[in-house]
């Protein structure tokens, strides 16, 4: 596990990629950051909680190459052939993608810092945002994990897991929809409880939202279940991650 | 010591394995052979542990390399047939991650590093990145990845592919020396490397062992029957006559007539091919053609091999 | 027999394979399964007990006040709440008005034990929800959209979301609010309060006098559960016969006659009078003649001088217009300091009437080291006038005997009643505290119970102007969006070159 969260940590900063995706992270927070402080009035929470919306982008730059790459050099035949498990090879490369994203991170420290020394509030609910951000971090580069391990070609891998985290941000959307659309198709055949069939499909779609369950973090209230529930979709993922490349060893097509 | 019994390797409805069973030894050079898609590539996975056979077992020094992989995947190094190389490091970064895959100890590395580096011939290019290396030194640092660790059992699936005469030869030359301390299972479709490096020969074709033995013997078992190529000064017609009546030589055909030669090749069915060798040159000295040369027609392993094959495929 | 053992083979292919798939199908679904369950089950039943309102003023939670005042209502009592609007989107009420009051329903529900309801029904999209609440009709409720509906029985008050919060007036004035002060609690419950238990008693303030406003004010009375009502200046002005006290706060102009005879005839029935007049440059000149006439008669009198405090104990960053008052032996206990706030102050006075039987105490002292000084027009202090080396009262309390008697507290600064400064300094301030004592003391007679719930504070995010100054803000641009995303980039280069010819 070490080995490969060591290598993979490093190859971010042997290739442009590392820097890239800092630099774009640097950039973006700098963005938010100055655009609150020329109006004097800093919320950190509010600038994390806006770089929440640059997942979508960031964790498929970082996560497109962790497993398709080995693929398409052949190099992931060593994870099979040396006395390392499978399955520390997956979080191996979930830490390295993970460290990536703690050290682009650093910028927001640093606003932090001169957000304090410039006499702004750090308060609970920025922290709030910040845990929140590495659960959420953790849970959408397991995603884009299993996006890496299903292809051998980085823009597909970096595609799927673009439309997995999309989908991930719009669920709540999704959901409005889907209750509409079921009302409405079920009143035009005259169902009984066609409002509420719609509400209750509506309600089930955005339960699942890992948004709209951590929103409350960032008035301060923390709320654990909606850590777990993070949590245990990033270990979903990362299973199935493992069960992917372990299928390759089994695979009869 | 691997023992690999009964393999079956199924794809969907196709057999890439179907049922392969032999031993190798300690210390033996061991030749894979067989034609493009016999099931080279996929038998040497399985012994990896690359890919997991669908029915059958292979154990490693006693470890099964399913129910104890770990165990089993310590005693083997692997060169694949496309070197697993990350042409994004160098050498060095690279052997120093294979040794923390492997779990080399920080103190045992060193020293490792040194002696394989030695061995392979690779530290004029230890600093310079994998990527910029030719074809030679790629597989020369793929054979290093293979020693970190100290495997026991190397296995080498066509380590000379794609290299030139002078790289194929160094490579050969260091697999041999390999081979003084390790088990190795190379496997190749240069018939003339195996030839020179293994100890025995497995055949494969169409999934299945067609034979498996070592070289000498297999020759043997191909013919029953030794065949040598007459060289002398002289008419060609009636000698052929005469040669057919020495005891033991069941065949003698004319192949070449000019003005100075004729080459005859004689077939002996005879187990003594010494005595018939003998005769042959009294009998030539007594027609007073001089012999310019008389040589052994044994079979190539080429020869072997097309026979084992195309045989096989016709049963 | 070849034939044989290929079957055979056939059949353990099938074991393995299918073993290898069935387990890693059945894995997989059965990990899916687990936590869907768990994660149902936190949510469901642990995630209430699971979850902790760390926020810095604990906005999202109601207080003990309540509770207890919720406690206290019977347990068939009813209240329902209902937002005129779909739920808000929870995700999106961060930065909006109702970031602070839906968590905050919430929690009044979870603690009233179904004594209090909440709903969001967007009137929109079930338009009959709006005659359920108001049969008659009688609040137009259709123009409160966004707004919630406290109902209990069949009386209704409306809460706007606008109302819970304080703002800051100075941010008002230039065009935009700035939230200040989170009142939803405080709102509320007052609120609930007043439907259930009904006013304790009516005030009047007097508008019309070139005064600033009284939002403020009125969300003091109103937590008081006195009801806020305005007192116009006109013609026929008039103090009607349920007036409880009479306020006047901050007038910029003297009263006229005919409110100077409403007036003295108010206090001469056991009228209570609350009066609060500064010395700032809309009225230096003002001697409030009228006014104090009639504060006279209760032996109070407010000079027309502006006090500045010589004592640097007592100023507030060397300033002499701004600095604390020392609250008077007798009042200690109406707040929990007892250096208070004062700006701009006139000295109030012993009118020292003969025969006049009002007792006059002093409330808020200055220090023995003050002056005061008249201003002349030009609002240049006048030379002859200067008074040095005195204490002066900036606030004065005085009481007639008897049973009801006449009162009245008169403060010679706005420091207590303005808008101006509850919006700046908030409604928990200790002069605000001082202000609702004294306004209890007035009531005193009164069956005057009300809530004491305390304004919470709003996360409070703004810079240190003098830091987050325009060449900071560039430098922050320069170093955070171009030098480090640019050096970045540029090592990306130097290791790609360097690396790409190793």
């Amino acid at each position: 596990m070490t080995a490969i969260f060591k290598r993979e940590f490093l190859s971010f900063f042997r290739s442009p990629v590392g820097y890239v995706a800092i630099a774009l992270f640097s950039f973006l927070s700098g963005f938010i950051f100055y655009s609150q402080f020329s109006n004097h009035i800093v919320n950190i929470g509010s600038e994390v909680i806006s770089l929440r919306e640059f997942f979508v982008i960031l964790v498929p730059i970082v996560t497109m190459g962790l497993l398709s790459e080995d693929k398409k050099r052949g190099t992931d035949i060593l994870y099979y052939t040396t006395p390392v498990s499978l399955f520390n090879v997956v979080i191996g490369k979930l830490l390295a993608a993970f460290a990536l994203f703690a050290v682009m991170f650093i910028n927001v420290i640093i606003h932090i810092i001169v957000t304090l020394c410039c006499g702004g509030m750090f308060g609970v609910g920025a922290i709030g945002t910040i845990i929140v951000f590495f659960f959420m971090a953790f849970m959408f580069i397991s995603m884009g994990l299993f996006a890496s391990a299903i292809t051998d070609n980085q823009i597909v891998s970096a595609i799927v897991s673009f439309i997995m985290i999309l989908v991930t941000q719009l669920l709540s959307r999704f959901g409005e929809y889907a209750g509409t659309a079921v009302t409405s198709v079920l009143s035009s055949i005259k169902v009984g409880s066609a409002v509420s069939i719609g509400n209750g499909i509506n309600s089930i779609i955005r339960w699942f939202d890992p948004f709209l369950k951590t929103q409350d973090f960032r008035l301060g209230i923390f709320s654990v279940s909606a850590l777990f529930f993070l949590v245990s979709i990033g270990l979903l993922f990362l299973y199935l991650t493992f069960r992917v490349l372990d299928k390759k060893r089994w695979s009869q097509s | 010591m691997i023992e690999i019994n009964n393999l079956v390797k199924r794809y969907g409805d196709k057999k890439a394995v179907r049922g392969i069973s032999f031993t190798v030894n300690d210390d033996e050079v061991l030749g894979f052979l067989g034609p493009n898609g016999a099931g080279k590539t996929t038998t040497m996975n399985i012994i990896t542990g690359y890919l997991s056979s669908t029915s059958g077992s292979v154990k490693v020094n006693g470890h099964d390399i399913l129910e104890e992989p770990e165990l089993a995947k310590k005693e083997i190094g692997y060169l694949p047939e496309n070197p697993p190389l990350y042409t994004d490091m160098t050498v060095k970064e690279y052997l120093n991650y294979i040794c923390d895959l492997k779990g080399v100890s920080k103190d045992k590395r060193k020293r490792q590093l040194e002696n394989i580096v030695a061995m392979v011939k690779i530290s004029d290019v230890y600093d310079r990145l994998i990527g910029n290396l030719s074809k030679g030194y790629k597989q020369r640092v793929g054979i290093a990845q293979a020693l970190v660790g100290n495997p026991s059992i190397l296995i080498l699936d066509e380590p000379t592919v794609g290299l030139d005469p002078t790289q194929i030869i160094e490579i050969r030359r260091l697999i041999k020396s390999l081979a003084k301390s390790h088990s190795v299972i190379i496997s190749s479709h240069i018939l003339s490397e195996i030839q020179e490096i293994a100890d025995r020969v497995v055949i494969i074709n169409n999934g299945k062992i067609a034979a498996i033995d070592t070289l000498t013997d297999l020759s043997k078992r191909l013919s029953g029957q030794s065949k040598f190529l007459l060289t002398f000064a002289g008419p060609a017609k009636d000698i052929a006559t005469k040669i057919r009546t020495i005891n033991g030589v069941s065949a003698a055909v004319v192949r070449v007539v000019d003005s100075k030669f004729t080459q005859i090749e004689i077939t002996v069915g005879s187990a003594d091919t010494t005595r018939v060798r003998t005769d042959i040159f009294f009998m030539m000295a007594s027609l007073g053609c001089p012999i310019i040369e008389l040589r052994s027609l044994d079979p190539t392993l080429e020869e072997v091999f097309l026979s084992i094959t195309s045989g096989k495929a016709k049963g | 027999m070849s034939i044989n053992t290929n079957n055979n083979k056939t059949k353990k292919t099938y074991t393995r394979s299918d073993r290898f798939k069935f387990y890693s199908v059945g894995a997989v679904i059965i990990l899916i399964a687990i936590i869907l369950l768990t994660n149902v089950l936190f949510d469901k039943i642990l995630g209430r007990a699971l979850t902790f309102d760390f926020s810095d003023s604990l906005g999202n939670s109601i207080s003990q006040e309540s509770i207890d005042f919720i406690d206290s209502l019977p347990a068939d009592c009813k209240i329902r709440i209902v937002g005129l609007m779909s739920r808000p989107n929870a995700d999106k009420i961060y930065d909006t008005e109702y970031q602070y009051i839906v968590p905050l329903l919430d929690d009044y529900v979870k603690n009233s034990s179904g004594r209090i309801s909440v709903e969001y029904i967007d009137p929109t999209v079930q338009p009959t929800i709006l005659s359920e609440l108001d049969p008659s009709n009688s609040y137009s409720l259709s123009s409160y959209s966004g707004c919630f509906v406290v109902k209990y029985n069949d009386q209704i008050l409306v809460v706007d979301p606008y109302d819970c919060y304080g703002y800051d007036e100075t941010y008002i004035s230039q065009g935009y609010y700035y939230v200040f002060s989170n009142n939803v609690e405080y709102k509320f419950t007052n609120t609930m309060y007043i439907l259930t238990q009904g006013y304790s008693c009516k005030a009047y303030v007097i508008t019309g006098l070139s005064e600033d406003g009284n939002i403020y004010l009125a969300k003091v009375l109103e937590g008081l559960t006195i009801e806020y009502n305005e007192l116009p200046v006109s013609e026929n002005f008039d103090v009607p016969e349920d007036c409880d006290l009479i306020i006047l706060n901050g007038p910029n102009q003297d009263i006229p006659e005919k409110v100077y005879v409403a007036l003295s005839e108010y206090i001469s029935r056991n009228g209570k009078l609350l009066v609060a007049v500064d010395c700032s440059m809309l009225n230096f000149s003002e001697k409030y003649e009228r006014l104090n006439r009639l504060l006279n008669q209760m032996n109070v009198n407010i000079d027309p001088v502006l006090i500045s405090e010589n004592d640097p104990g007592y100023q507030l960053s060397g300033y002499q217009l701004d600095s604390v008052v020392k609250v008077a032996n007798g009042f200690t206990d109406y707040a929990d300091i007892t250096l208070l706030h004062n700006t701009f102050a006139r000295s109030v006075r012993n009118a020292d009437v003969p025969g006049n039987e009002y007792l006059a105490l002093p409330v808020l002292l200055t220090s023995e080291n003050a002056s005061s000084a008249e201003i002349d027009v030009n609002g240049n202090a006048i030379e002859s006038s200067i008074v040095e080396g005195r204490q002066f009262n900036v606030a004065m309390y005085t009481v007639l005997e008897g049973e009801d008697p006449s009162k009245a507290f008169v403060f010679g600064t706005l420091n207590f009643t303005s808008d101006e400064y509850m919006s700046a300094y908030g409604m928990n301030d200790s002069n605000v505290k001082f202000l609702r004592s004294c306004i209890r003391e007035l009531m005193s007679t009164k069956q005057f119970t009300g809530l004491n719930i305390e304004v919470k504070n709003v996360d409070d995010f703004s810079l240190d102007t003098e830091k987050s100054t325009i060449a900071a803000s560039t430098a922050v641009m320069v170093v955070f969006m171009i030098i480090i995303p640019i050096l970045l980039v540029a090592l990306a280069v130097v290791v790609y070159t360097k690396r790409k010819n190793l």
